[in-house]
């Protein structure tokens, strides 16, 4: 009795160890980074010391203050009206498509897929001027509605790519005992599917979330006024080759951006881990 | 003739609750044809003309094409850096996400923690202080070579030397596996517990376990972060963009950057629609060939066939 | 029954979300289409003058660029604004990071700023006669009277076939900002004019004196741009195309004799080993952690990045120097040129608007006061004894300043001018200084890719 127990605890202290000596190494750029955001120019490039000489807070303070203009909490709100929506209507639209991919027999099925798969191929960077003359057209530019219509549209096909993989896992005969119960397919998907799913559909919101949070290039392209901007372009703001760039606030600034996105993980985590091993449903 | 009997057969295959499909998939049908057809076209149609944004495009035939094979050096040789980028990319994310998600797939205190510090690198994302944080570790006379040189191993340039430098982006990106891990974490969750329970019956260890039930059942998984990870390993190119520029000797200089330079910064648009084309060929070719192979080792609940 | 029911529960919830969609659509096609109500023809304007002060008009302005860039442009826009409290200025500010790209979707797709900053070294790519993008400001009511013409009439402030496309909102050109504390200890002078056969002989004199030193500091592209291209220019006494003939100025000699020049710029150690100078790329020299130890004598760079060079290492003094010179040409290529130019979208609505504000931004005292060297050394003169006044114009830029309008000059012809024509330069550069390729294969390469790139431009 008494070896099995001091084994066991040999056993946590080895994990411990080996989670511990793998975190360091993971994190240290990242451990980095954070003592930099104390750190002058000079410091952070010229030389190779972890640690700061001095510490204060400023370089977090103003960098939340942004390039004097607009503070982050106009960021933080503009970048909440942004990500939300479009995470919460990806996730309808794609759970909608990715059940109709995956629970159904229909004309063109392979085509379609294909289709869906294939608009993923064709590199962004040549697709978004037509796209944006598009969206111009609709007098879209300058609104979060190109993000707001591509969610709604299911335009992300990640996403429903991912769904339709997460939905093949679950076996077949849930649906086909439901039917038999006389539930239609909508029913069967919202009490049945949906539950099962919660794994799948929580990471695939954290994804959405976090993507639309920290993306530039789009976000770039069709938002033009400052007092809309996003997180992800206020970073940017004072980067320019011609003026001296404090990249102690940049750090800083980094820190404070990516702050939400770990609790939102932490907090979601229980969420898209656990989900099924309480459900017990599947097998 | 031929259509009327093909289209009787699909009636005789097809019930009528199969038909619902097309409201479930009516939104992505929307967004295609308003959406995503458009620039699709245009794009294809611009490659075969000469679009500088100055001017508005004219048709030249395939001499985009005709040059961009025959002619540009520099296209073959960011189709292997590009090649060779994917090769090290995906399978070192992959195996480095699902190793990773098997070692926290455990309930000990504080594993939700350790799951988000083992996260933070990729919440981090394209972020340009990640990149100049990569960059300054790994400089010649950086903190990676000050290890180096404690350990009293020689040092390297890892941006300086063409060997390196690719390898360099390749660990940035590799280092950012976290969503992949994420997704393994929740089809390791998926696993039945009853499959497991039936093997330890049986006898079975633990690394019979994971050959025999964890890998198969979470192969979809697998299969989709491949096939995820290879179309946007294929197209990438910001951190080789923010760090590396391309350089040294274009040994960084992916597909995906050239077309961006020669689109919006020569703003030769024809010729960057032709590159992408290209891309987009080669994105097909590989994804058809995995999805051949996934018949083979994919294994699905559903029997169903795409 | 319930099956019915499913289906008619799922075709609700698609239309909501696309009623929802059309719903979000015409909110904000309202708020997009303001801008054009507020239009008038240009008829009505020529017409009416005197209506000015009723009409109400918002007019977009883009421009890149840090923080006290942004400040004191804002502040300008503030300024204007209460001047003519009918027309309002929305900043579309940003980094220079994929402001080409953004500008490039606007231009093609007729949605660009009123007013933009462009990069002079895109500006040849965008110019063409079928678009006509900007609007030609000679025709305008813009006040020229502060310029200098032999200044601003020249193809990289914005000047193209007789059409003033833009303002220049500097000077810059090149610079070279040397370390003074250092060049003394080594005995080095930059303030008497000299050779590139100094150069050298300068070079190993540093190396000497301690071999983790070198003479300059320089990346592939600031060899490229500033050594390179003014040797080259030097040596052949002409710009790098003809722009009558699109043939080639350099003979393949001449151009081996370049290549060479940068041969010996490594394998002399007058530079850095590419090798190191390879993180450093771009406009990114000020992150060299030698530069920033006081390691270097000096740096060819350029007037808008000096300060951020000078910046980045304070423990020493700065000067000005002299650039070097050819023995035997009369030819001295030195010149100055912009950093940005601000130009006018022929597309606008309000083009008289657009063009008083940008009257505004050059020619008020105050917007020259606001604005001090945010955007470097003012383009016109009392600009300039403005801000030598207010002390916004440093004494390192005034000297760079002063150095560079010693040489005559010659401007990079319309075609090389391009990013992409520079680009097979700067990647010649590179493969020399890795030893890939010796200068005579260089300059084969070069000539077939440059002839290459003037053929493929319409």
């Amino acid at each position: 009795m008494q070896s099995k127990k001091k084994l066991k605890l040999m056993n946590s202290i080895w994990t411990y160890t080996l989670i511990i000596i793998i975190g360091v190494i993971l994190l240290y750029p990242i451990i980095w980074m954070f003592f930099a955001a104390f750190k002058e120019n000079d410091e952070i490039f010229g030389s190779t010391k972890l640690l700061a000489t001095h510490y204060s807070l400023k370089n977090f303070i103003e960098g939340y203050q942004g390039s004097g203009v607009l503070t982050y909490t106009t960021y933080f709100w503009n970048t909440f009206k942004l990500v939300v929506p479009v995470t919460a209507f990806t996730m309808v639209s794609s759970t909608l498509v990715a059940y109709g991919f995956a629970r159904f027999r229909f004309p063109f099925k392979k085509l379609l897929f294909s289709m869906l798969i294939a608009t993923m191929m064709l590199p962004n960077a040549v697709i978004i001027i037509p796209r944006y003359t598009l969206f111009a057209k609709f007098g879209w530019i300058d609104t979060y509605m190109p993000f707001y219509s591509l969610a709604i549209l299911a335009c992300y096909p990640f996403f429903v790519f991912m769904l339709v993989q997460f939905l093949r896992g679950i076996p077949r005969e849930l649906d086909e005992s439901a039917y038999i119960d006389g539930c239609g397919t909508f029913r069967t998907l919202m009490q049945i599917i949906l539950p099962l799913m919660k794994p799948a559909l929580f990471s695939a919101a954290l994804f959405q979330f976090m993507w639309t949070y920290n993306d530039y290039f789009n976000s770039l392209i069709f938002i033009n006024s400052g007092k809309k901007y996003t997180v992800s372009l206020a970073l940017r703001l004072s980067l320019d080759s011609e003026s001296v760039v404090n990249w102690g606030k940049i750090m800083a600034t980094s820190f404070i951006v990516v702050l939400p996105l770990i609790l939102l993980f932490f907090m979601a985590q229980k969420y898209f881990v656990e989900g099924i091993a309480t459900s017990g449903l599947k097998g | 003739m031929m259509n009327s009997s093909y289209s009787k057969v699909i009636k005789n295959r097809y019930t009528k609750r199969d038909y619902q499909a097309f409201l479930y998939l009516a939104p992505w049908i929307l967004g295609m044809v308003i959406l995503q057809i458009y620039p699709f076209i245009c794009s294809f149609y611009y490659s075969f003309t000469n679009y500088q944004i100055s001017s508005s495009p004219i048709w030249c035939g395939f001499s985009n094409y005709i040059y961009l094979f025959t002619k540009d050096n520099e296209f073959w040789k960011s189709v292997k850096v590009t090649v060779v980028y994917t090769l090290y990319t995906v399978p070192g994310k992959l195996v480095m996400a699902l190793a990773v998600a098997m070692f926290l797939n455990r309930n000990i205190k504080g594993i939700n923690l350790i799951r988000t510090l083992y996260y933070i690198p990729s919440l981090f994302g394209g972020s340009v202080a990640v990149s100049v944080l990569w960059k300054a570790l790994f400089i010649d006379n950086g903190v990676i070579n000050a290890i180096l040189s404690s350990l009293s191993l020689p040092n390297i340039q890892f941006w300086g030397n063409p060997d390196y430098a690719l390898k360099t982006i390749c660990l940035l990106e590799i280092w950012q596996f976290g969503s992949s891990m994420v997704m393994f974490l929740a089809a390791l969750k998926q696993v039945p517990i009853s499959l497991y329970e039936a093997a330890s019956m049986d006898g079975a260890n633990k690394l019979q376990n994971f050959l025999h039930i964890t890998l198969p059942q979470i192969t979809p998984i697998i299969f989709f972060n491949l096939i995820m990870q290879t179309i946007q390993a294929l197209q990438n190119f910001t951190s080789a963009f923010v760090i590396t520029k391309g350089g040294p000797i274009k040994s960084t200089y992916v597909l995906g950057m050239k077309l961006y330079k020669e689109g919006f910064s020569y703003f030769k648009m024809g010729y960057a629609s032709a590159i992408s084309w290209a891309i987009f060929v080669m994105i097909v070719a590989v994804t058809l060939l995995l999805f051949r192979s996934s018949s083979i080792w994919v294994h699905y609940d559903d029997e169903d066939s795409f | 029954m319930k099956r019915l029911m499913a289906v008619s529960l799922s075709a609700c919830l698609l239309v909501g979300i696309l009623g929802g969609c059309s719903q979000g659509k015409s909110e904000t096609t309202a708020s997009a289409t303001q801008a054009p109500e507020n239009t008038t023809t240009t008829a009505d304007t020529a017409a009416a003058n005197t209506n000015d002060s009723e009409k109400a008009v918002t007019l977009r302005f883009s421009w890149w660029g840090g923080d006290e860039r942004l400040a004191a442009t804002l502040e300008v826009i503030k300024q204007f604004e209460e001047l003519h409290p009918n027309i309002k200025i929305e900043p579309e500010y940003g980094s220079s990071d994929g402001y080409a790209d953004k500008l490039a979707t606007q231009l093609a797709s007729g949605t660009a700023p009123d007013v933009i900053q462009i990069d002079p070294g895109l500006m040849p790519a965008l110019v063409s006669n079928e678009t006509n993008y900007f609007v030609d400001l000679n025709k305008t009511s813009f006040d020229f009277s502060n310029f200098d013409p032999t200044y601003y009439q020249l193809r990289i402030n914005g000047f193209y076939d007789g059409s003033q496309l833009g303002i220049p909102t500097g000077i810059s050109g090149g610079a070279v900002l040397v370390n003074q504390d250092l060049a003394d200890k080594i005995g080095i002078d930059f303030t008497t004019q000299y050779t590139w056969d100094d150069v050298f002989d300068w070079a190993k004199k540093v190396r000497e004196y301690d071999d983790s030193m070198y003479l300059i500091c320089s990346n592939k592209d600031y060899i490229a741009n500033i050594l390179a291209n003014n040797y080259a220019k030097q040596l052949s006494g002409k710009t790098f195309i003809n722009e009558e003939t699109k043939k080639i100025n350099l003979t393949t000699e001449q151009w081996v004799e370049v290549y060479t020049f940068v041969d010996r710029l490594y394998k002399e150690g007058v530079v850095a080993p590419v090798t190191y100078t390879a993180a450093y790329s771009g406009d990114n020299m000020q992150s060299d952690p030698n530069w920033i130890a006081g390691k270097y004598v000096c740096c060819f760079t350029y007037m808008s990045t000096m300060e951020t060079m000078a910046a980045a290492n304070t423990s020493t003094n700065y000067t000005a120097g002299l650039f070097p010179l050819m023995k035997g040409s009369d030819v001295d290529a030195w010149n100055a040129n912009c950093p940005q130019i601000i130009s006018v979208n022929s597309k606008s609505a309000n083009v008289d608007e657009a063009v008083m504000f940008v009257d505004y931004f050059f020619n008020n005292d105050n917007a020259m006061e606001t604005l001090g060297c945010t955007r470097s050394v003012p383009p016109t003169a009392k600009a300039r004894a403005i801000c030598t006044k207010t002390n916004a114009l440093s004494e390192l830029l005034s000297s760079a300043a002063d150095a560079a309008a010693g040489y005559k000059g010659m401007v990079d012809d319309k075609y090389f001018s391009a990013a992409e024509a520079k680009q097979i330069l700067i990647d010649e550069v590179e493969a020399i200084g890795f030893g890939t390729v010796t200068p005579d294969a260089a300059a084969e390469e070069t000539i077939s890719l440059l002839e290459n790139y003037i053929s493929g431009i319409q």
